[in-house]
């Protein structure tokens, strides 16, 4: 399964990337909205889109509005710091598929991705 | 009239006998008698034309009266009493006309102070503050009439006591320095009441130089300062949700990383300390997490639509939560709802949680109470009119140990407890102030040290049904200030 994380705290993102290809799956990572972009241009869309909110240049609903127009299906989590609850019902309304509160347990990411490739 | 009729009869009977008197020896010096007459007539032109009027007269007695004597004589005689009768007509007019004047400004001033909406007044600057004189709005302002504030009351009195010292450093200080001084100050009305007033006066010197009496003006202005205050506090809260925001996502992506690190080392670790110490890590964070959630949600409420709801079942539904607090125990929870029908528009599930909060924290207070009789909390609701409609207020209300005046300013204030460190985020009363808020309505809290708090909610009796609580801009307003 193809994994696409865009987050620009490197820390948080190159961790869960290890976590994830420990796992066993493949992990691609942008460090912005616009590399995520970039990203996504050049290798198709990925299957599970891994997403922070806020982010320079684009941020995460930026990204997520150019992928639902895109068309591309691609399951995407939202992970961001504090949501409110009124931020948390727009990205769902935006195409989101669950909106995780940063800091989240890897184990919860892993539990929804798994929930996936079930369905 | 009569005075007119009078004056005219006196002139004509000198004219007469100053005809008759050959030489002009009384040359017409009596038509002063007929000035003095005319001086007592309402208007003080009319003296100055009387005057006229007989200098008139002596000339003509002097063409009209048979010729004979000394001419020079005569014309001397003659031009002494238009002198006379003129000097005597302008000093009566200008003495008349100041008297008008004075009688003018007098009745101007009575007419000024009367109507003021305020309380003039004329007191002593000694320790009591002794009240002079108090202009007829005084009883408007503190509910006393004018007399009875001169002769039974003195200033200090009125003055709420934890307010005179800093009245009284002021006024002496603007003694000292011969300057006006300007000072709002809490003071008691007759019926109980305690308002804000706002004073400004000067100092007046008496003949040994020194300031003897304060003559000044004390309006209130509680409804002003009710609203400024609702005001800064608004202004304070938009600028603590900003912050909040910009903090709790600022902490929020490298607490995410110590807790993914947390995570993956304890997965990996061996040893039972080190597990057990990475699982103390996330606990913390878990923690952390639970504030900066609670603060994001303090700052950026949820918007809902609002629908009609009865507070009354709103506070029965709160009281029967609260009955099985183990707190409330021992508390006697007291029911005192209106008969009258509370509909607002609402979000139920938060004015529930403003009430659990209010009720929970009279319990709080309850358990620190000290004294006779059963702890007691009552809940009230009513319907009133007032001058924003009809309202319905919901009062929440203790026989706990209370609050200080100066507590009362910053209880409101997010994360301010009065609580012990780990037992309340200091939050629950500045989510209360803005849930209200955003309802339309205000949220107070009186008390006294050792007489109980009260919290009164009021609250708009409801609009039509469907409308959305909190603007539409201000919901992307919060939007865009949690992406940046």
């Amino acid at each position: 399964m193809q994994i696409l994380i865009a987050d620009d705290n490197p820390d948080f993102a190159s961790l869960l990337c290890e976590f994830l290809v420990d796992e066993g799956y493949t992990v691609e990572v942008a460090n912005d909205g616009l590399e995520a972009l970039h990203v996504i241009g050049e290798r198709g869309p990925p299957q599970v889109l891994i997403l922070d909110g806020r982010m320079p240049g684009l941020d995460g609903h930026g990204v997520l509005e150019q992928v639902r127009a895109r068309g591309y299906d691609s399951k995407v989590a939202v992970v961001t710091a504090f949501p409110g609850r009124n931020e948390k019902r727009q990205y769902e309304q935006e195409g989101a598929d669950v909106v995780l509160s940063k800091p989240v347990p890897m184990s919860r990411i892993l539990s929804w991705i798994e929930g996936l490739g079930t369905v | 009239m009569r005075l007119a009729i009078a004056a005219a009869v006196i002139a004509m009977g000198i004219f007469v006998l100053d005809l008759a008197l050959p030489l002009g020896v009384a040359a017409g010096v009596p038509y002063v008698a007929v000035v003095l007459v005319a001086a007592r007539l309402s208007e003080p032109r009319h003296i100055l034309m009387v005057s006229v009027a007989c200098c008139a007269l002596v000339l003509l007695g002097f063409l009209l009266s048979p010729s004979g004597g000394v001419f020079w004589v005569v014309v001397y005689n003659r031009a002494l009493a238009v002198f006379a009768v003129a000097v005597t007509g302008w000093v009566l007019f200008a003495r008349v006309r100041a008297g008008h004047q004075l009688a003018e400004s007098r009745r101007a001033r009575a007419t000024l102070l009367t109507n003021l909406p305020g309380a003039a007044y004329q007191r002593r600057h000694d320790d009591d503050g002794t009240i002079l004189l108090a202009s007829p709005g005084c009883r408007d302002v503190t509910g006393y009439t004018a007399l009875e504030l001169c002769t039974s009351h003195s200033w200090y009195t009125l003055i709420h006591r934890d307010d005179r010292d800093r009245v009284r450093r002021i006024i002496d200080a603007a003694v000292e320095h011969s300057r006006p001084y300007e000072v709002s100050y809490r003071a008691h009305r007759k019926d109980g009441a305690l308002i804000w007033l706002w004073d400004h006066g000067v100092p007046v010197r008496g003949p040994n130089g020194r300031a003897a009496v304060l003559e000044g003006y004390a309006t209130d202005v509680t409804r002003k300062r009710r609203i400024d205050d609702d005001l800064a506090q608004s202004a304070k809260m938009e600028a603590v949700g900003v912050l909040a925001a910009g903090i709790a996502h600022e902490i929020g992506n490298p607490l995410a990383a110590i807790s993914v690190i947390a995570e993956m080392e304890g997965r990996h670790a061996s040893k039972p300390v080190t597990k057990r110490r990475l699982g103390q890590i996330a606990t913390n964070i878990e923690r952390i997490s639970r504030i900066m959630q609670r603060l994001m949600d303090f700052a950026h409420p949820a918007t809902y639509e609002s629908e009609a709801i009865s507070v009354n079942e709103l506070v029965i539904e709160v009281v029967e939560l609260v009955r099985y607090d183990k707190r409330a125990k021992k508390t006697v929870l007291d029911l005192d709802l209106t008969d009258d029908v509370t509909l607002v528009s609402a979000i139920g599930d938060e004015l529930v949680q403003l009430f659990t909060n209010l009720a929970l924290n009279a319990l709080d207070a309850l358990g620190e109470r000290e004294g006779a009789g059963s702890p007691t909390l009552r809940f009230a609701t009513e319907v009133l009119e007032t001058d924003l409609g009809r309202t319905v207020r919901v009062v929440v209300e203790d026989n706990g140990p209370g609050f200080s005046y100066d507590l009362r300013e910053r209880i409101f204030d997010p994360f301010f407890t009065t609580k012990e460190v780990g037992k309340g985020t200091g939050l629950g009363l500045a989510t209360s102030a803005r849930t209200a808020r955003d309802h339309g309505g205000t949220l107070r809290a009186t008390s006294e040290p050792g007489c109980g708090a009260r919290f009164e909610l009021d609250l708009p009796a409801a609009a039509p049904a469907g409308t959305i609580i909190r603007p539409v801009a201000r919901r992307r307003h919060a939007g865009k200030t949690s992406r940046t």
